[in-house]
């Protein structure tokens, strides 16, 4: 494997590890859409390409991420809500995050 | 009737009047008479005060409102009837109904008799004094109408030598030591302001006073030259002085100022604001401001003295190109070497697509700056390869905060310190890298508030004098996740959680699941010991401290952040406050400290690939809306490439052109040998700034930057505070940055007219929600605001989440520690943390250019006795610092304290280049390197390391500049 690619198994799982530490919520989509909201498209078409031939060295959340993530030119994957850390702003305004690894009751409500 | 009340942080723009005392918190009034005159102040404020409220100046050389009276000159007498005597009006407090009257044949003659001992002891012929026109005891003897002295020249301090020719005992040469100021024993009068201010607002008690009576005199330390004692040079003392015994060089080289611009400092998070005091448009001093919000008059040695570097004789200040970076430097016209830069990056992306460029831009770059650089990504190149620098240092907290509260940012201002009960000190160092912001801490420290640092080194805040209850859990680096964890395992065991808090403020559920996994005895400190090296009751006492002491207040730092678990380590942090109630108050908070000036602004202004201004995400179309109708164009909805995604990019070749502001990626960013191979295989780089700096090592067109003294702007600082940055001088090189982003924006199409950058805030409000009520107008009105500034909050937010979450309910977020990938082993033993020390700044590049090298001219490489006597090392050898990544060499200095097996150094000098041994390890979410976890191995050595020579070379051979007329 590549300098680079080994570079993005390990920055894949360890996204993927610290989803599987949170409850109630399926970590592959958790991390597909962490991936959507903060890797560029050559990145993730890299990494899909990966998990294709096999995606060797990958955890099972990473790998499991494929059909969640975003092809590079096509339309986002919208049955995925985006990543907790960047809420999204539909009101034009700060607001809640709606990733399922981070929702709570009144979690949506600011 | 007038009324005086004035509220304590007034903000009166011309107001630079000494009060006398400082302001009093009371919220209670009281009305009195001062010369017939009725004044209304809060109770407990001195008559001294309550006078210059009212306009009266009473005589004084003591007191001053930065501190406490002392009520020792006995000048500022006063009368009030139906009192006996002549009480010292600076330690006099008001009474309702009081009747003051502060002047009398009596009260004339008592002062006088006090000025003409203070004049018989005190050098009479100023004329040709640096301290000419600044020495108060003049002006208190004209104030007082003195005319005669009637004492004969007898013993004194001043002269030099006595009546009979023989040297005079008491007379003393000057201190020249500092290469700031001077202190000049002559002129000292012993009123102990500079001994007060050195205690009270720096908190170093680096002065006392020595002997008695007649014989007293000021000393630094052990009566040693200053240099050579604990000062740190802070210039508080210096400010304090009433008569110009301690006084800055640049006043005597250039004279007294004679305007004053209110600015703020280039430097640190703290955000410091100044007066830059003028002659012409030579700045002769910085004065920190008394109304600054963030620093209330005080400074650190950077911002009051390290500004020079902007004359310094190696800043460039005209333009540079040339075709390949093995040629020497070609000096040009601006108008060239814009239409070079525009051109390479207009045929890169013609050829290699639209998102082979990118810009990066720098936290020491005003708001405006940055959300330009941001714009001419955007709109102007098409990409979202935009990003800062803060992304190697603060981003986690960005990702972290906002997952858990709903905002990226700091909870509460700096002035919420003087209400915590105890302070929590995490991977922070305040005392050197956010100087001011220590000194308030130390205050409050002094009070009796309690501190536990968690830190692999014992910083010099447990070094605090005065310091009571304390407590360092000195953790092996990369552990934070286990310590906050373990202490989270404490408080929920042991029954310390707000349960009223969280029932009302968090999602109750959600707190018994996190409190489930908490409570496993995985996370007990017992079980946790063998990674973090704290022992369990050292743990369990700072926890139990941190949830039952009283208002609890989180203060970190980089060592936080700069971790493969950065971002969960500062969810934990977060969980940590809401579990114990934490937050929402004065005094409590979680509030990170940011390096540099704009690490804040840099972020809000949407610098990051993924955001645009005001965190919203790229992907939400309302946002991007918002945009593409304010600038005319699609903004792309891909998130862009961050920095260490460039280098990678790079070096694979699909990464060819680079627009780099103020920012010197190959000093500060990681892993040196991967950055200088990124840098060498792109086709344009292009670096503005003022020096040339590493990283124009590999650059092709030089663009030179302007100082934060030449141009218009804000910084927003740790506390969300935006400041103002206003031009003193005219730029030396010829444009400030903005109008140079603007030239090459245009020289990119972009038909952009921007003519101020008010005009740039004014676009940032009308785009932005939580910038919607700032303007240059409301900055100039009240000083400075903390966003979000809108409708609902027109003055600012000064403290956040005060009823409830930005989010809603605060988020619980579990923190399993995982340990980093960057484990020691046989071949590297030893775990490198880096750091930061007072003197100097960053990667140096404008401290080194000043005279702050005296304190700090190189990086040295700390290592326990332990581990220095297992490999034959002794302070000031020469040792080799290696890992995986690279090798460096530096100098050592043994001391206990860095723990056995941990080595710590900074990163100020290019010589060192400790990012030459630094990994490619970063955050899971947000790719913030690593820095403060390196597995490295420690030997002696005799030479430099085959990068430095290497790379000392190629410096060298890219800094030839062939002037203009040469190349005609
Ligand atoms: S410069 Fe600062 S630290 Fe030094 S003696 Fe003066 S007040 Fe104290
Ligand atoms: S460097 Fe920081 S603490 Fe020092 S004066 Fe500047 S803003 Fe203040
Ligand atoms: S000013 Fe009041 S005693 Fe000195």
């Amino acid at each position: 494997m590549s300098g680079g690619d080994a570079k993005l198994v390990r920055m894949a799982n360890q996204i993927a590890t610290f989803f599987e530490t949170q409850p109630g919520i399926d970590p592959a989509a958790a991390t597909a859409a962490h991936l959507n909201d903060f890797w560029p498209p050559p990145m993730r078409a890299r990494l899909l390409e990966m998990i294709a031939e096999g995606g060797t060295g990958l955890r099972p959340a990473a790998a499991g991420a494929a059909p969640l993530i975003r092809r590079p030119g096509e339309a986002p994957v919208h049955a995925v809500p985006v990543d907790p850390g960047v809420p999204p702003v539909r009101a034009g305004e700060e607001a809640a995050p709606a990733n399922p690894a981070f929702q709570s009751e009144g979690g949506s409500d600011g | 009737m007038r009324d005086f009340i004035i509220p304590d942080d007034a903000y009166v723009p011309a107001s630079t009047a000494d009060m006398g005392t400082p302001p009093s918190r009371a919220t209670t009034t009281v009305t009195l008479t001062v010369d017939g005159m009725p004044v209304t102040v809060p109770s407990g404020t001195s008559v001294m005060r309550a006078a210059a409220e009212a306009g009266i100046a009473i005589p004084k050389l003591c007191a001053t409102d930065s501190m406490a009276a002392i009520g020792s000159c006995r000048l500022c007498l006063v009368e009030v009837e139906g009192m006996r005597g002549t009480p010292a009006s600076c330690t006099t407090p008001v009474a309702e109904g009081m009747v003051v009257h502060t002047e009398s044949e009596l009260i004339r003659k008592l002062r006088r008799g006090v000025m003409e001992l203070y004049v018989s002891d005190h050098p009479r012929d100023l004329l040709t004094s640096p301290a000419n026109g600044l020495d108060e005891v003049q002006d208190m003897a004209a104030a007082v109408g003195l005319r005669e002295v009637r004492y004969t020249p007898g013993e004194n301090h001043v002269a030099p030598c006595m009546a009979n020719g023989e040297a005079n005992p008491r007379f003393r040469e000057p201190d020249r030591s500092n290469p700031y100021f001077t202190y000049d024993p002559a002129l000292c009068i012993v009123c102990m302001r500079c001994v007060r201010a050195c205690d009270e607002i720096q908190g170093t008690f680096a002065l006392t006073v020595q002997g008695r009576g007649f014989e007293s005199r000021i000393v630094a330390g052990q009566d040693q030259p200053f240099l050579n004692s604990d000062c740190v040079s802070c210039g508080a003392c210096v400010q304090a002085c009433p008569t110009g015994s301690l006084l800055e060089n640049s006043v005597a080289e250039i004279g007294v100022p004679e305007r004053t611009v209110i600015t703020t400092c280039a430097y640190c998070g703290v955000g410091c604001n100044f007066e830059a005091q003028m002659r012409g448009d030579q700045v002769v001093r910085m004065v920190p401001w008394k109304h600054g919000k963030a620093n209330h008059g005080h400074s650190c040695v950077k911002g009051r003295f390290a500004w020079g570097y902007a004359n310094h004789g190696e800043r460039i200040l005209s333009p540079m190109v040339r075709e390949k970076i093995t040629d020497p430097w070609r000096e040009t016209t601006w108008e060239e070497a814009i239409t070079f830069a525009a051109d390479r990056l207009k045929a890169i992306q013609q050829e290699h697509g639209i998102d082979s460029v990118g810009v990066i831009t720098s936290s020491r770059c005003t708001n405006e700056e940055t959300y330009l650089v941001q714009k001419l990504a955007r709109a102007v190149l098409r990409t979202n390869n935009t990003d800062t620098c803060a992304r190697v240092c603060h981003s986690p907290t960005g990702y972290g905060l906002k997952t858990t509260f709903g905002t990226s940012a700091g909870t509460h201002d700096f002035d919420s310190v003087d209400f915590c009960d105890v302070a929590l000190v995490i991977g922070a160092n305040p005392t050197d890298a956010h100087p001011v912001f220590a000194s308030r801490l130390r205050k409050r420290l002094r009070e009796g508030a309690k501190l536990i640092v968690v830190d692999p080194r014992r910083i010099d805040l447990l070094e605090t004098p005065h310091l009571g209850e304390a407590h360092h859990l000195s953790i092996k680096p990369g552990t934070n996740v286990a310590v906050l964890t373990a202490m989270a395992h404490v408080i929920v065991t042991e029954g310390l959680v707000s349960t009223e808090f969280i029932r009302e403020r968090c999602d109750w559920d959600e707190y018994l699941d996190y409190a489930e996994f908490l409570s496993d005895p995985r996370h007990s400190p017992e079980a946790t010991e063998a990674a973090t090296g704290v022992p369990p009751e050292a743990l369990r006492a700072a926890a139990r401290l941190y949830a039952t002491g009283g208002n609890g207040a989180i203060y970190y730092g980089l060592g936080v952040t700069e971790h493969a678990q950065g971002s969960t380590a500062v969810m934990a942090i977060a969980n940590l406050a809401m579990l114990t109630g934490n937050i929402g108050k004065p005094g409590t908070g979680v509030n990170p400290l940011r390096g540099q000036n704009n690490v804040q602004g840099s972020c809000d202004m949407g610098s990051f690939p993924h955001e645009l201004p005001g965190y919203r995400h790229i992907t939400d179309p309302v946002a991007r809306d918002i945009y593409e109708r304010a600038w005319g164009v699609p903004v792309p909805e891909e998130p862009g490439l961050r920095i260490p995604n460039m280098f990678d990019a790079a070096v694979a070749g699909a990464f060819r052109g680079l627009y780099c502001q103020g920012e010197d990626i190959l000093q500060s960013d990681p892993d040196s040998s991967h950055v200088a191979a990124a840098l060498s295989a792109m086709d344009c780089v292009i670096v503005q700034d003022l020096f040339l700096n590493e990283t124009a090592t590999y650059a092709h067109v030089f663009l030179p930057g302007s100082t934060f003294l030449e141009k218009d702007g804000t910084f927003t600082n740790a506390e969300r505070r935006i400041n103002p940055v206003r031009k003193v001088m005219a730029p030396k090189n010829g444009y400030g940055d903005w109008e140079i982003t603007q030239l090459l924006a245009n020289a990119l199409g972009a038909g952009w007219s921007y003519t101020h950058p008010s005009q740039i805030m004014d676009e940032i409000a009308a785009t932005t929600p939580s910038f919607a009520g700032v303007s240059f107008d409301l900055l100039d009105a009240v000083g400075s605001v903390q966003w979000p500034c809108n409708e609902d909050a027109p003055l600012g937010t000064p403290m956040m989440h005060g009823t409830g979450f930005v989010r809603g309910k605060g988020k619980f977020v579990h923190t399993e520690y995982v340990a980093s990938d960057e484990r020691t082993g046989p071949r590297f033993p030893l775990l490198l943390t880096t750091g930061r020390i007072l003197s100097q700044y960053n990667v140096g590049a404008q401290t080194r250019r000043t005279a702050n090298t005296v304190w700090h001219d190189e990086d040295l490489l700390e290592i326990h006795p332990h581990d220095a006597e297992e490999r034959g090392i002794r302070s000031g050898d020469w040792v080799r610092l290696a890992s995986r990544a690279g090798a460096t060499t530096l100098r050592a200095l043994v001391t206990a304290r860095v723990a056995p097996g941990v080595v710590y150094t900074t990163f100020h000098h290019p010589t060192t280049q400790a990012n030459v041994v630094t990994t490619d390890s970063s955050d899971w979410a947000t790719n913030c390197p690593e820095y403060k976890v390196t597995a490295v191995q420690v030997m002696p050595s005799n030479g430099p390391s085959e990068w430095q020579e290497d790379y000392a070379e190629r410096a060298e051979a890219s800094r030839r500049v062939l002037p203009l007329e040469a190349a005609e």
